[in-house]
């Protein structure tokens, strides 16, 4: 009896283990903004990120407390070995109007990228970044021709608020990116709240259907691991 | 009724306090996860849904059966594009929208989904209807409401489906093996569990309809083989393979399944030798393998059934099958398949991590190691039969097997002769095997797993499946459809 409760003891461990890691995942993905979907599945030579060829994308923020970026990357499914530099530039609304300003740069290697995954970049939070358009860049001098990575997005302009870049001139596309803000947990669950109610007919137009379907499903969860447990024990 | 009322005598004996309301939680799990995954997917974002919804809508809302011609004259509904639009469609699944790159300025379905998406309309002269004409008299009372709704409340017919498979799923299990409690558990909560499972049957599709069919054929024809055939059963089972011709071909595979249920059944009887049957269960294999390649070359997949015998016999191209372009294009769609398991949502463009699926792919190796392992021991002539199982449960594993088998072959027919990507192995397509999938899928874990732990492992094996469904919800699909 003492195995049986310590394995039991175990698997609570487990299923624990395993919702921190899984709530820490989720909520650093929970209540960005941004565009996510990559259709650049065979990427052309022509769109690597090597010399003087800089890939940018504009975005306008929604919230204050922007603090970190996530980008969709591609590697040509080949070892990539050169720096690549990610900036992060305050611009004007009309992006050509004025210089932008650096509030943001970090190298990587890009032998530390995956391929078609998401990269995350972490920076210190801007508290009043509400409404102010900002410019993602990226450029990697040292890159050649088949030792160079590249971007996932759509060949569309799908992103009202933004544009892609190929230096400084805009193109009608947008890199597969999300911005995320410093929030509280209860702040980004009131987000997706908002989000998953959108545009929806009644009752799916309520949060309170989805957090009620949510609490009644882990609640029979319960309810089938209490059984299990008399079950076993 | 009388069925139901025979199914329920028949039960009575096997139940278990515990283990009965056990099944009331999976069903209410059934239930509640179908209400989430058909509330969080936007309307038309799952497999084929737009051509589901407007063949059913033709059906049951304008009184006409889907043929081409009714296509070409009868606006599609007049909310849809707007639908799209609301909910970004388009845009999620990558594609332009019609009326952007395909000038679309017509109302009609037709010119509308079909030619963005490279597919078909579901016509009712080549398609196989009966889920849309059952589920067409539940549209024709759902007229009056907004378009999003109607698909909701159609999607959680589907959910119904799928929580009937779930009881079927534990009642046949529970016949097989009345003494291993767990095993009903085990099976159910993978049926319950699997994200996959949970998308497809929460969404528009022929699919859940299909599964249900043949798992009560399973159902029946265990009790069949344990209990004998009456007129009755015998009704019962011809009554599904009937239903199941109707509904999708991915269910055809009944047939050569019903047939090697009569070779073991009267090899048994007359005690032939092992070889004797051995002989004849392998003839007919070969025989599924090559009737399929033949029914998928001249029936566009099996799809196009009704129309089957209005042009000349195509034969198959034998040379195509083994070349290394084919080699290689198998592979791929073995890769495929392991994505489509694990996660691949939406109009199948929506896919669990990458480093996910090698993971997967290692462990669903582990699993069929298992799987042959405990068929070694357990089925294989000369066998040390490990689990003491009886003669009718190895017969049982011996059909669920088989009919694993002939799903197979009816999945890769298609693939070697169209060698076409837009065949490849969806998870959808062997749902009808799902009950002996995941009872060989637990068999084959539970061989891996020394016997001191044993205990623990339908607690482990539900834990996994849990674990693995909440990552899949909150790490793939919320940030995909709402950021």
């Amino acid at each position: 009896m003492p195995i049986k409760r310590l394995t039991i003891g175990l698997l609570f461990i487990l299923i624990s283990a395993g919702l921190i890691a899984i709530g820490h995942s989720s909520l650093n993905q929970l209540a960005c903004e941004g565009q996510p979907i990559n259709n650049n599945v065979e990427p052309t030579q022509a769109q690597q990120i090597l010399g003087d060829n800089v890939i940018g994308q504009s975005f306008v923020s929604p919230r204050d407390g922007l603090n970190s970026i996530h980008i969709f990357f591609l590697t040509y499914q080949r070892p990539n070995t050169h720096d690549v530099t990610l900036r992060l530039l305050e611009a004007s609304p009309d992006i050509t109007a004025s210089p932008p300003v650096e509030i943001f740069s970090t190298t990587f290697n890009a032998a530390t990228i995956n391929n078609k995954a998401w990269q995350n970049f972490t920076f210190p939070e801007i508290p009043d970044s509400s409404g102010k358009t900002y410019l993602i860049t990226l450029q990697s001098l040292q890159s050649v021709d088949g030792n160079a990575i590249t971007v996932g997005g759509i060949e569309r302009n799908v992103y009202a608020p933004g544009s892609a870049f190929l230096g400084t001139i805009p193109i009608p596309a947008d890199m597969a990116f999300r911005a995320c803000y410093h929030m509280t947990i209860a702040e980004k669950l009131q987000v997706l709240s908002k989000q998953i109610t959108l545009n929806r007919p009644v009752p799916w137009s309520n949060a309170i259907f989805f957090w009620g379907s949510i609490a009644g499903y882990v609640l029979l969860l319960i309810g089938l691991f209490w059984r299990l447990i008399k079950l076993a024990l | 009724m009388l069925f139901v009322k025979k199914w329920a005598l028949a039960t009575r004996q096997l139940r278990s306090p515990i283990l009965e309301s056990s099944l009331i939680l999976l069903v209410g799990l059934t239930l509640v996860r179908g209400l989430i995954y058909l509330s969080i997917f936007p309307p038309f974002l799952a497999p084929d849904e737009p051509a589901h919804f407007e063949a059913i809508r033709l059906i049951g809302q304008e009184k006409k059966w889907p043929t081409h011609e009714v296509y070409l004259t009868t606006p599609m509904h007049p909310q849809m594009d707007l639908i799209f639009r609301q909910y970004r469609i388009w845009t999620l699944v990558g594609l332009y929208s019609p009326r952007e790159n395909l000038n679309f300025t017509s109302n009609l379905f037709i010119y509308y989904y079909p030619p963005q998406v490279a597919g078909i309309a579901i016509q009712g002269d080549s398609y196989l209807m009966l889920y849309h004409a059952t589920v067409a008299p539940i549209a024709a009372m759902l007229a009056s409401f907004d378009l999003v709704s109607q698909i909701y409340f159609l999607r959680f017919v589907s959910v119904l489906f799928a929580t009937t498979t779930v009881v079927v799923a534990w009642s046949t299990i529970r016949f097989v093996f009345p003494e291993q409690k767990i095993f009903a558990l085990a099976v159910t909560s993978f049926i319950v569990f699997w994200p996959m499972h949970s998308h497809i049957t929460a969404s528009i599709n022929s699919d859940a309809l299909a599964e249900l069919i043949a798992s009560l054929f399973f159902l029946v024809l265990v009790l069949t083989y344990r209990k004998g055939i009456t007129i009755f059963r015998g009704i019962v089972l011809i009554s599904l393979l009937g239903l199941a011709t109707f509904t999708k071909p991915t269910v055809f595979f009944l047939y050569p399944t019903l047939v090697a249920v009569l070779i073991i059944y009267i090899g048994r009887r007359l005690r032939w030798a092992n070889i004797v049957m051995g002989t004849l269960i392998a003839i007919l294999v070969a025989m599924t393998w090559i009737g399929s390649l033949f029914l998928f070359e001249n029936s566009n997949g099996g799809r196009s059934l009704l129309s089957l015998f209005s042009s000349p016999l195509r034969y198959p191209n034998w040379s195509t099958y083994v070349s290394l372009d084919a080699l290689n294009f198998y592979i791929k769609s073995l890769n495929f398949a392991v994505v489509s398991f694990g996660g691949l949502f939406g109009w199948s463009n929506i896919h669990i991590p990458w480093m996910w699926v090698r993971i997967l792919a290692v462990v669903l190796l582990c699993v069929m190691l298992g799987v042959l392992a405990f068929i070694y021991q357990n089925l294989w002539p000369g066998g040390t039969n490990r689990d003491n199982l009886s003669r009718y449960q190895k017969d049982i594993l011996l059909i669920f097997l088989l009919a694993i088998l002939f799903s197979a072959i009816g999945l890769v027919a298609p693939l070697m002769v169209n060698q076409s990507p837009s065949w490849g192995i969806h998870s959808r397509y062997y749902f009808p095997v799902i009950i002996p999938i995941a009872l060989f899928c637990f068999l084959g874990v539970r061989q891996l797993i020394p016997t001191p732990f044993h205990t623990f492992l339908l607690p482990g094996w539900l834990i996994g499946w849990i674990l693995y469904e909440i990552a899949i919800f909150w790490v793939v699909l919320i940030p995909f459809l709402f950021s």
